[in-house]
Order: C-alpha cells, then structure tokens, then sequence
C-alpha cells in the first residue's frame, strides 16, 4: 500500500514468528513469539518497542532482518522485505541496520577496530580506494566519540562503551535511513549509558535517521522515542504518542509497567505497584485476553474476546474495558 | 576508640587486591561501613567499583590469589583470618547471601523443598520433618502460593521471578541475622523486579534482618535502604541517609550520576548530562581522586586522595571540594 504523501519507511503488517519445539508423535509443538503485530515507522521517527522477556520484542527485531522466518508482510519503501531477494535484499540492508544488545558480542574478535568500522565499506563500496576508505572511517571514529588511537585494538581491548560505539559506528557507515536497536544500552554501565543514549539522539538528528528502538526500560525509551509500542506475549498491548502513553496511559499493563519502576525520588521515595501474578509461559497463553491472568480488570468477556486495537482517548488500546 | 553506634558488621580498612600482569589489581581500597541491626544499608556502583568483591569478602570467598587486609568484625568478632571452619559456620547460619541469578544458587537437579531444608537440618540439626515444615512456612513468607506441593518441584519448573523468591527463602531459612543482596532484582523484567522488592520489604518489616543491598539501580534502592553508600573505583566515595543523598549529592561523581539518569517522574530533558569518560583501569589507578579525569570539580589539591570525612551530620564525602549540593549539580550542567 502506497499512500500517496505519505512518509511511511516501514510498514509492518500482521507479522507473526512461531517457534518450533521439536517434533512430538502427534505434530511438530510450536508458540507464538509473536502474533498479528502490526505498525509503521515514519521517516525521521523514533518508534520504541518495549515489554519484557517473552513479549516477542527481540523476535521482531530478528524477523526484520530476516535472521528468523516470519509470516505477515514487512514492507520498507514498498518493498516486502520478507520476499525480496539477491539485488534488492542488499540493496534494503544497506539502508537498514541494526545494533545489538551485546556490543562485543556482536563484533568479529579477530578484526580490530579500523577493520571492523571499515567492513561495510568494503562489501557495499567495494570501489572506494583504501586511503578514501581509511578516512572515512577515522572522521566516522571521531563522530562517536572515538580517537583514531583505537584503530590498532581489537574488541576484548575495549570497554562496553567503546565497543557499542563501534556498533554505531559501523552500523551508520553506509548511510542507513533506518537503525533497529535492540536493547543498546541494557548491558552498559550506569555512567556509560547515558552517554550512548546521547551518542543516538545525536546521530540520529545528523543523519537523519529513523529508529525502531527496543528495550525493556521505560525511561530510555521515554527519552529517545516519539511513539511507543507496548507488547505482552507477543500482542500488542497499546500505541500511543510519547506524551499519551505516559501521562495518559490506558492499558492496564502499561498502567502496571509504569507503576512498576521505582524512581529514585528522595521525598517520595514511593513503593512501586506490583501485579500479583507472573505472566504464564508464552506456552499455554490464555484464550481471549492475553494479559488477563494478571490483569486487575478482567471480566468475563476477556477470556472469550480476544480485544482488538481501538481508538481510546490518544492510544491505540487492545482492551475490552479500556476507556470506561 | 569510642563506638557511638553497635554495629551488628563493623568494616574498617577493608582492601582486596589480586596479583595482575601490571602490577596489582586493587579490586577493594579502605573500605570502612557500618551495618547496624535490623538497618538496610544500600551500596551502589559501576562494575568494577568493588561492590561486589565487598560481598566475597565478608563471605571469606575472595580466594587464594587475593590479598585482603583490614578488619571485618561480626559482633566484635574478627572475621578477617578466622578459621575457614568457623566462616563457614557463620556462612548461611548468620550471613546470608542471595545472588543476582537464582540458577546459581539452585541445583537444578534437587527438587526445591530439599534444598530449602538442607540447610536447616546441617545448621539448625532440625529432622528432615521439621525442616521441611519451616520450608514451607518460608515460602509463604515470600509469598509462594500452595507451599506444600511447590516443594516438591524442580527450580525448571518455576519461572525467574519465583526461583529467585525460593532462593531467598533459602537464605532465610536459618535466620540469619545479615542478609546479603547482590543485586537481587537486575535479571528480572520490572513488574517482577518489583513483586520481589515488595517480598524483601515485607521480609524486613516482619523479621528485621539487618541487610546489605548491592545494587546499580537507584530506584531499587530507594524502595528498601534507609542510608547508602556510592562506591567508585574501589572506594567509598560518599555515604549517608538516601533521601538526603539522593536529594542533595555531596561528590561530583553521585550528583553526576543522578543527574544522568533519564527518569519517569521528571520531564523529558532535552539532553540527558552525561558523565564524559569511563572508570579507570583498577590495575593502574591513579594517585590521586580515581574520580578526577571526569570530573568537572577538579582541582590542584585532587591530585591527592581525599579521604572520606563527615561533611554534615551522618554524610561523609570523599571530596576535596567544599560547594554545596546544588552548586555541585550546576557543575555539570
Ligand atoms: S481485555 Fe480484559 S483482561 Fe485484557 S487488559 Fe483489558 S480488562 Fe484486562
Ligand atoms: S576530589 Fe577533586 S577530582 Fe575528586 S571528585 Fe572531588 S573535586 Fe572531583
């Protein structure tokens, strides 16, 4: 669907990702990571995924880039990412990068950091000569935050810090449109992350960029993020406006995300709400509702409904009795 | 010397350092804190700061390869160079610990009500029985509906949340008198993290067990410890009651911090203040304020360590900067 005038740079509908869990005598056993999720990112949008483990977020991140197989349809510019191949397969990467939880992890031990921040330039410029090549990785260094004395090490010879910013690094070398992060300052120390989350923003604002931004902290996302999609169990809870979903938030989960997170208030000093009961394997999610086994407001209906995404106030609300 | 306060843990000079390649690796540098009974002291740090070696080494674990110097005394009773016999006796019946990931506290093979138990019968002599019967009281304390037929599963059978309540429940079974808490919520999804929290602030309201809270989340903190101490590169840098703390930071690298930190209750900023830099290398610190290459404050007189003094009331400071809080804050700004 093209609309005409329309920014839409990705338009995810309808994707689900099973996962199998080996064959048993009566059928392969699988469950839905995610179901039916649906949702666009608009250009230069920052869109936030958030919901905790077993909300299927990661799963999303790793259909996009098709290291998982998924149904539904993905289409960036027009084109279904989940069927392109050869040519227009690469021709989509190159606009569409991710970085990733992990930072070392995600980084070739054996290449040092002036080989790693260069890669991308080799396999999709292949006709850059190597001194063209070497300065744009330097001056791509310096725009993270990174001295060209780095250039020689190699990953264990980093700090989280240093080596997230390689991500980015190399993650923005070939000029993407669209940057998927998934969970990017999570495992970074508590002085470091903020200088990552600033290090995005920054990056983002220089080239433009749009970004699908995963994570489980609300905070992160409340800062980075105009639009924030809520997910439990792999459905989609509730999209809303920054502004909406945490002032005015009408999902009874993220009413109870948000009330869970403590803050270092000194006069408060509030005990944060808790829900009652834990969310249930993603195994044997329940009919109808799939947040009602902890949901303070189910009623009848919720168990054999299952609620679509409506219009409540300024969300989008996949609940029953949400605008009461 | 005159103590105004008995304290239940009394650590002073505490120093933990392992042979390294450039030299030693000083994990821990004159620690000094106070655990008062009944009391939840909260620590909080970057990785490497040395929380973590502090609870290994109130445990007796830090190993073979470690250095430790200073004193811990438990009840007046020196800890550092006791008897391994005697530590371990003290281990799990009077210092109780509870770890960041339940899996390591838990054999998965064992179901959990023998587990819960094995500690009460070795400690407590009780019979398999009674043992069993104080399990279950316990995991009712944390909460665990239908503690009867729970005891008879395996911790694959519980999710994360529930595992990392059976290993509290475990700690407590000996009713320890301190409870060690290395980061206890960090590995669980927030609606959890606070369903735990809220097990451990109903745990000390109804036994009192003094409590040492390791943590990076200042928000976690907040919900259960009455003081807190900031611990950077292998020091305590700033330490008093946490609403004061919180409210007005006394070290450059607290206020930093708090002022980093994107918050749900705060508007959103147009940047977040950012500390520049990274924590030094432990192996090659720095002769001085380990704090200095970051700091915004520094000056001449940094290139010596400041040693933590009171600065107002119970809040001690390692600074050599006298500004008031706010002034502090403006810094970074
Ligand atoms: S549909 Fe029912 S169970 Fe689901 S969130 Fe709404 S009230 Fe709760
Ligand atoms: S001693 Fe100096 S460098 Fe260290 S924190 Fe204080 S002002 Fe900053």
């Amino acid at each position: 669907m093209t609309l005409a005038g329309t920014d839409t740079l990705l338009e995810v509908s309808e994707l689900a990702v099973r996962y199998r869990l080996g064959t048993h005598l009566l059928g392969a056993h699988s469950f839905r990571a995610v179901a039916g999720v649906s949702f666009t990112v608009q250009r230069g949008e920052s869109l936030g995924l958030v919901g905790e483990s077993g909300s299927g977020k990661s799963s999303i991140a790793r259909a996009l880039l098709r290291l998982i197989p998924a149904t539904g349809s993905v289409r960036y510019r027009g084109q279904d990412l989940l069927q392109v191949e050869g040519e227009a397969l690469r021709a989509i990467r190159e606009r569409l990068q991710i970085i990733f939880q992990d930072p070392l992890g995600a980084l070739d031990p054996r290449m040092c950091v002036g080989e790693l921040v260069a890669e991308p330039l080799r396999e999709f410029r292949p006709e850059l000569g190597g001194e063209a090549r070497r300065g744009q990785v330097t001056a791509m260094l310096a725009r993270v935050g990174l001295g060209s004395e780095l250039l020689q090490r190699f990953p264990h010879q980093l700090s989280g810090g240093q080596a997230q910013r390689v991500g980015i690094a190399r993650a923005l070398m070939l000029g993407p449109e669209l940057l998927i992060c998934d969970e990017p300052v999570a495992a970074l120390d508590m002085s470091i992350k903020a200088q990552v989350a600033n290090l995005l923003r920054d990056m983002r604002e220089e080239f433009g960029l749009s970004l699908l931004f995963i994570a489980h902290d609300l905070a992160t996302v409340r800062y980075l993020c105009e639009r924030v999609l809520v997910l439990y169990l792999g459905r989609v809870m509730e999209i809303a406006g920054r502004e909406a979903l945490f002032s005015a938030p009408q999902h009874p989960y993220t009413r109870a995300l948000l009330a869970a997170n403590p803050s270092p208030d000194p006069t408060g000093l509030r005990r944060p709400m808790t829900l009652q009961v834990e969310a249930p394997a993603t195994l044997d999610a329940p009919s109808g509702c799939v947040f009602r086994s902890r949901c303070p407001l189910a009623v009848a209906r919720c168990a054999s409904e299952v609620p679509r995404l409506r219009t409540v106030g300024a969300s989008l609300v996949a609940c029953h009795r949400a605008g009461e | 010397m005159t103590e105004a306060r008995a304290s239940l843990l009394r650590v002073r000079a505490l120093s933990v350092s392992y042979p390294g390649p450039q030299g030693p690796l000083r994990a821990l540098s004159d620690v000094d804190l106070d655990l008062d009974e009944h009391e939840c002291l909260g620590v909080i740090g970057e990785s490497g700061c040395g929380k973590t070696q502090l609870l290994l080494a109130l445990l007796g674990l830090c190993g073979s390869a470690a250095r430790v110097t200073g004193s811990i005394r438990y009840r007046g009773e020196e800890l550092l160079g006791a008897a391994p016999a005697r530590l371990a006796a003290l281990r799990g019946r009077r210092i109780a610990m509870v770890f960041q990931e339940p899996q390591s506290a838990l054999n998965p093979y064992l179901r959990i009500g023998e587990q819960l138990a094995e500690g009460a019968r070795h400690h407590l002599k009780l019979t398999r029985r009674a043992a069993l019967g104080r399990a279950a009281e316990l995991l009712e304390l944390v909460q665990i509906s239908a503690p009867a037929a729970r005891l008879r599963l395996y911790p694959h059978e519980l999710s994360g949340g529930m595992r990392q309540r059976v290993t509290i429940a475990m700690a407590l079974m000996c009713e320890p008198e301190i409870l060690l808490l290395d980061e206890p919520t960090t590995a669980l999804d927030v609606t959890i993290q606070a369903q735990v929290l809220e097990v451990l602030r109903s745990i000390r309201a109804r036994t009192g067990v003094a409590t040492l809270f390791v943590s990076h989340d200042f928000g976690a903190l907040a919900t259960l410890a009455s003081r807190l101490t900031v611990m950077y590169a292998g020091r305590a840098v700033e330490q008093g009651a946490i609403g004061e703390l919180y409210a007005a930071p006394l070290h450059p690298y607290t206020s930093g911090l708090l002022r980093s930190l994107p918050r749900l209750d705060l508007p959103v900023p147009l940047r977040l203040a950012a500390i520049p830099g990274q924590p030094p290398d432990l192996a090659q610190l720095p002769a001085g304020c380990a704090f200095a290459p970051r700091c915004p404050l520094v000056h001449p007189a940094c290139a010596e360590r400041p040693a933590l003094r009171m600065r107002q009331g119970d809040h001690q400071v390692a600074c050599h900067c006298e500004l008031p809080a706010a002034r502090i804050g403006e810094a970074w700004s």
